[in-house]
């Protein structure tokens, strides 16, 4: 009987452990990409700044959903307004769009300048973590 | 480009189209993108003998039956990368606007090249323009046509239609620099823009030389800080008494170089749920010569000359102080706005106006928002009205209006 109260409680956290782990995002650059903060990070996302080329997950993504909502505090049709603002203002076009992290690994390993966003999990070697969001 | 109806604007792009693309297979590493954006609006008032309109380019307006000119849009825009520092920029934009000043001109659709230029930008925070660019007058003056991109239905006319500038020919340099997680923005523009306003019946179609803007912005996380300035030189040959009086523009006219200048500062507050904007804009301008033309006594009896001492002489033709102010909150895809807008008559000739707005925007699809608003404002309001009611000066009048915006 006890074990089983222990078994469920185990149970019971790697599950709630599975769906943190699967709500963490890397934000990665290339290998000799230096931290970013924040402020910064969010401006290059709300097309503020261009110092880096900022890469996207396609709209629809539950993942892009959530970068932007924890990062900017903004829903996905925010975020198209505010950037409809900055592209039909000629002041630059919205970031490139790639369909998962495999191809989101291979543009900053090979861009120094450009930065995106992947699940935790899938950090490997070929590119640094400049920024975590839980 | 005069006289050009939708189907043509369909023509025009899709051979846009086709040239930039035949030009992007042309050279492997040229892109080009494609986008647009567009407002399908209906607006109707409640009282009968006016008309309302959402700028002074306007000389037809909406009246007590729904009317679809006076709010709907449709932008097309195209930009060539060449190279990462090399590109062009196309935007077609289709709206109510009076270009010419026949008196009984019906051309009130127009279809022009709103943008029209090459860039160079050597840095990411640097870039130089050439061609016809945008004139950054006031806060949102850049965007106010991208509807989707507005937290509103239409700006407040107090401060945004009085302005019949929307770009210029000419040269544009861009400046941003990042200091810790904030960035400041320097943008001067130089050059020569041809618009029109119009009063009633009076249509006035001139260009302005010699522009000059600066626009300054400050932007750090959910606030942003701007200041701005433009100046211009118009010829006015047109007869001016006509704008005090229509029955006047039979007068011969008045030669003069009329130099105007906006000056406007703005904040805007976001964070992504609650929305704040104000603007406070003045305009000003060199006066008229203190006689009149000596035409005016000779050839009809010293009467117009009189006229012309009295609301003329060593006076500006214009000079208003205008502001808003307006706040939202986000409700998940809703965000219900009110707006209060002012505008006073720095040369005592009209009472001060004012409205109210209130207007709710609703993000129904990706990339496709609708819209309602409802405004009051005074019939003695120049701006909103092609004829404003001056005799019964209080008469307040509500201005019905539903939107669709959309980009893509």
């Amino acid at each position: 009987m006890k074990k089983t109260l222990m078994q469920g409680l185990f149970a019971c956290g790697l599950l709630l452990g599975a769906s943190a782990v699967q709500a963490q995002l890397a934000v990665v650059m290339g290998p000799n990409g230096a931290p970013i903060s924040k402020d910064i990070l969010a401006n290059l996302y709300l097309g503020r700044s261009f110092e880096f080329k900022a890469i996207d997950l396609p709209e629809g993504s539950p993942m892009r959903d959530h970068f932007y909502k924890k990062l900017t505090d903004r829903d996905p049709a925010q975020v198209k307004a505010v950037w409809a603002r900055v592209v039909f203002t000629g002041k630059g076009q919205a970031p490139l769009m790639l369909p998962d992290a495999e191809s989101i690994k291979k543009a900053v390993a090979t861009d120094p300048k450009a930065i995106g966003y992947i699940d935790k999990s899938a950090v490997d070697s070929s590119v640094k973590v400049v920024f975590t969001i839980d | 480009m005069k006289n050009l109806h939708w189907r043509q604007l369909a023509v025009t792009l899709g051979a846009c189209g086709l040239g930039l693309s035949a030009a992007t297979q042309a050279m492997a590493d040229v892109s080009t993108k494609i986008s647009g954006y567009g407002t399908l609006g209906l607006t109707s008032i409640d009282e009968k003998g006016l008309e309302y309109r959402s700028s002074f380019s306007q000389a037809k307006g909406a009246t007590r039956k729904p009317d679809f000119g006076v709010d709907s849009r449709l932008g097309l825009q195209g930009t060539t990368t060449v190279t990462p520092e090399f590109s062009a920029t196309l935007q077609l934009l289709g709206q109510r606007r009076r270009v010419d000043d026949a008196v009984d001109s019906n051309n009130d659709m127009d279809i022009n090249f709103e943008w029209a230029y090459a860039q160079y930008a050597p840095t990411s925070n640097l870039s130089f323009r050439l061609g016809r660019v945008v004139l950054p007058a006031f806060m949102i003056s850049d965007s106010r046509n991208v509807g989707y991109a507005q937290p509103w239905l239409r700006a407040p006319l107090e401060v945004y239609g009085g302005m019949p500038l929307t770009s210029v020919d000419g040269a544009q340099a861009i400046w941003r620099i990042p200091v810790g997680p904030a960035i400041f923005t320097v943008q001067p523009s130089f050059g020569r823009s041809s618009y029109s306003i119009s009063f009633g019946d009076v249509v006035l179609a001139t260009r302005a030389r010699n522009v000059k803007s600066l626009n300054l912005a400050g932007e750090y996380n959910d606030w942003l800080v701007r200041f701005g300035v433009v100046e211009g030189t118009s010829p006015l040959s047109a007869p001016i008494l006509g704008f005090l009086d229509p029955s006047l523009t039979a007068l011969p006219p008045v030669d003069f170089r009329m130099k105007d200048r906006f000056t406007s500062l703005g904040l805007q507050y976001d964070n992504g749920t609650a929305l704040f904007m104000t603007e406070v804009a003045r305009r000003r301008q060199n006066k008229l010569p203190s006689t009149g033309p000596a035409l005016y006594s000779a050839a009809l009896g010293g009467v117009p000359a009189a006229l012309y001492d009295q609301y003329f002489a060593d006076k500006p033709l214009a000079a208003t102080t205008s502001y808003y102010f307006g706040g939202g909150w986000h409700f998940g895809s809703w965000l219900p706005m009110l707006v209060y807008g002012h505008s006073k008559d720095d040369l005592g000739l009209a009472k001060p106006t004012h409205s109210v707005s209130g207007s709710l925007r609703y993000d129904w699809a990706n990339g496709v928002a609708l819209k309602g608003q409802i405004t009051q404002v005074y019939a003695r309001d120049g701006t909103s009205f092609v004829y404003p009611d001056a005799a019964t000066s209080n008469r307040r009048v509500n201005v019905y209006s539903v939107a669709v915006d959309f980009v893509f």
